[in-house]
């Protein structure tokens, strides 16, 4: 050893019990006067910036570390194969939370040292995986989004959820049921529409107890009676309830006693028997109502509606399925002069005969009317408004022309009168007097003669649907004619006489001579004139074909093949 | 076509297309307060492999006309429907979902966070707890009475 290095090391050796008596100020202070000691041999340098990179860690500053870090830095500088140079400055920048560094320092020590240096690579190696284990964990391909994702973005996702779905997800886990229960977009629409049990009083409780008094929108199925004092107390903790739907149950239900609960009611739907009493009780109950739709009156008898003050209901619907009467039954004038801001009407299968012309002008915005089965005789007096007109299964009205002259409807744009055995092209031709309806539905008209469709086709410049479901005149004579229907995209032409030579006529002059591409949809259920082939032929011409077949009449058994 | 820099949280630089950066508002916002910038702009919340998946997603959306602002924050039960693209996209681990979700967030990307929101619904819509539990390796930690009595509160939800 030569006279320096005996020097060096008589302080280092100084350095190291000052280092072990954790005096690390002199312990730095001694290796550095061993280092300023010329002509050392570079192992003994190596050795001694080891130890006060050591100990300026072990003071722990961010100085003193940076210190520690050059020193580290500067083993690797005098000899690039030494691997404790690669592990000293490693830990330091692991210290440093530098781990990248640390990472992509160790990947370059294994390229510097010696290939014959086994140990030292397995130590780098070692060093290398427990670091990289730090930085990147094990990936797992699972991950809680209870713990990973903020609450606001949480509620964000459970807005897309359905309502039972999220009451489900509650049985997740303690933190699911935390969080889901709380959230104030749980309970936001109480959808139990389906229901597979009777909904029990403890059930629509707990969604009443729930509630943040942000519900818009509720939907009961199968509600026991008990259930109703919970949801009385659901309505009056959310005045922001606009929407209430009463699905199934098998008792009836005191509906105006819930919706007197309800200040904000726009639409009610009733899915179960409910008497026309209590549908003009609830509308005099409830004068937010904008949307009301009964599937189950027990219309037994009219005896005026028990309000005074006009409602503000623009959408009615009535589906009438029991019924006692008297023949002067006086429901549907009295409904339309209660409700001024009617837009929409439905009512179907009302038996009481009406003889007497009704007088629909007293909604002067009603723009849909739709009657099905109801015993009008005579047309009623409509607003000009009307876009949407269904007069369907209609058996005692017969429309005079005097009638249509004192109802102009220049609006008019779809024109529903299936099943009427008495409309006749005159009445037609008569109604749409000069308009252009988009759609036709004339389903079952026998009268209609479609052996040439000229007639029509003076207000058929706008006609993108028509059907003329079940009339035998309707076939292969007037496939030419109807490409002038220039706009036709729908027709249902089932059970009539087309054979599928005339389909494909059709679907081809309508493809060369439409402005609007054509027809896209062509139904012919029933057409037994129209084989596999000519359907087959049709879709390949990129139309929609409907091609079912009754393939057994009047027995039980019903199966239909494409 | 001027281009800006990017920098990840682990000080990866990644150089996209102006245009395409400002799908996300919030470095809209900052090119249009600072105006010209040659450095990095540096994004501290989202690391490299998550901002090259949300630049990914950016490019593929560019020409995309901008988001209305319908907010209407509490409606409920929007469609979960995502387009054929987005799907694929969104077929990533779930710990990427999430980063992706964060990031979209962070980077105030409304489109993307959407899709990210939907693809995490969909993988809970009509799944029983344990399917839930299944899907993203939760462990189940009620009581069997808590179970029990949670069953009970929500049978009427079961398929």
């Amino acid at each position: 050893m030569s006279s320096a290095d005996t020097r060096a090391v008589q302080l280092q050796r100084e350095g190291q019990v000052a280092y072990r008596n954790k005096d690390y100020t002199k312990a730095i202070k001694l290796f550095s006067q061993a280092l300023e000691i010329p002509r050392t041999t570079t192992a003994m340098q190596l050795h001694i910036l080891d130890n006060r990179a050591a100990a300026k860690e072990k003071v722990g500053n961010e100085v003193s570390l940076k210190g520690a870090l050059a020193d580290a830095r500067q083993m690797i500088k005098l000899q690039k194969t030494y691997v404790n140079g690669y592990l000293r400055t490693g830990k330091i920048l692991q210290l440093q939370g530098c781990h990248q560094n640390a990472l992509n320092l160790y990947k370059y020590g294994l390229e510097k040292l010696e290939p014959s240096d086994e140990n030292g690579k397995e130590l780098l190696e070692k060093m290398y995986e427990k670091v990289h284990a730090r930085v990147e964990p094990p990936k797992a391909k699972m991950v809680d989004m209870m713990t990973v994702l903020p609450v606001e973005l949480l509620d964000m996702i459970i807005q897309y959820i359905p309502f039972p779905s999220l009451i489900l997800a509650q049985g997740v886990s303690k933190s699911w049921r935390n969080f889901l229960i709380n959230s104030s977009k749980t309970y936001v629409e109480l959808d139990f529409s389906s229901a597979k049990k009777p909904l029990s009083r403890s059930t629509v409780m707990l969604a009443a107890q729930r509630t943040q008094n942000n519900v818009r929108k509720a939907v009961f199925n199968r509600l026991e009676f008990r259930g109703v004092q919970p949801l009385i107390h659901l309505a009056t903790l959310n005045p922001g309830l606009t929407e209430l739907q009463l699905l199934g149950y098998e008792q009836p239900l005191p509906v105006v006693d819930i919706v007197k609960h309800t200040e904000n009611l726009r639409k009610l739907i009733i899915k179960s028997a409910v008497r026309t009493q209590v549908i003009s009780q609830i509308l005099a109950q409830c004068r937010s109502l904008e949307c009301f739709e009964c599937f189950d009156v027990d219309h037994m008898g009219f005896r005026g509606w028990t309000f005074e003050n006009k409602s503000n209901l623009k959408r009615l619907y009535l589906r009438i399925v029991k019924e006692e009467y008297q023949p002067s039954d006086q429901m549907l004038p009295a409904l339309v002069a209660h409700l001024p801001e009617l837009r929409e009407l439905e009512v179907s299968e009302y038996g009481p005969r009406q003889t007497d012309q009704l007088d629909l002008t007293a909604a002067p915005h009603l723009t849909v009317l739709r009657l099905r089965k109801v015993a009008i005789t005579v047309l009623p007096l409509l607003p000009r408004t009307i876009k949407h007109l269904t007069l369907a299964r209609l058996p005692n009205l017969s429309i005079v022309p005097d009638d249509i002259l004192k109802s102009p409807l220049p609006a008019l744009q779809e024109l529903d009168l299936s099943y009427n055995p008495n409309i006749r092209k005159n009445t037609l031709l008569l109604l749409l007097d000069s308009v252009s309806p988009r759609k036709l539905v004339l389903d079952m008209c026998p009268r209609l003669d479609f052996g040439t469709v000229d007639w029509l086709l003076p207000c058929g410049s706008k006609l993108e649907e028509l059907s003329v479901v079940g009339n035998s005149t309707f076939g292969d004579s007037v496939s030419k004619e109807m490409a002038g229907f220039k706009m036709l995209k729908r027709l249902d032409i089932g059970n009539t006489k087309i054979t599928g030579i005339g389909l494909l006529n059709l679907i081809r002059m309508s493809q060369k001579e439409g402005s609007g591409g054509g027809l896209q949809y062509v139904g012919c259920d029933m057409c037994e004139g129209v084989g596999h082939d000519a359907v087959h032929v049709a879709r390949k011409m990129g139309v929609v074909v409907s091609h079912r077949m009754l393939t057994e009449y009047g027995g039980k058994k019903v199966r239909y093949s494409e | 076509m001027s281009e800006i820099k990017l920098l990840s949280s682990d000080q990866a630089t990644i150089t996209v297309q102006k245009e395409v950066a400002e799908r996300s508002i919030l470095i809209k916002n900052m090119l249009e307060d600072v105006g010209e910038v040659t450095e990095a702009i540096p994004i501290p919340n989202v690391n490299e492999s998550v901002l090259k998946k949300v630049i990914e997603w950016c490019e593929h959306h560019k020409g995309d006309p901008p988001a209305q602002a319908d907010d209407d924050s509490d409606s409920r039960k929007k469609s979960t429907d995502i387009d054929e693209w987005d799907q694929k996209f969104m077929q990533v681990d779930q710990e990427m979902l999430f980063e992706i979700i964060l990031a979209a967030n962070y980077l105030d990307i409304k489109p993307l966070l959407d899709v990210g929101c939907k693809t995490v619904a969909n993988m809970i819509k009509g799944k029983s707890p344990d399917e839930i539990r299944k899907t993203f390796n939760i462990q189940n930690d009620f009581t069997p009475e808590e179970e029990e009595q949670i069953r009970r509160e929500n049978e009427w939800a079961e398929e």
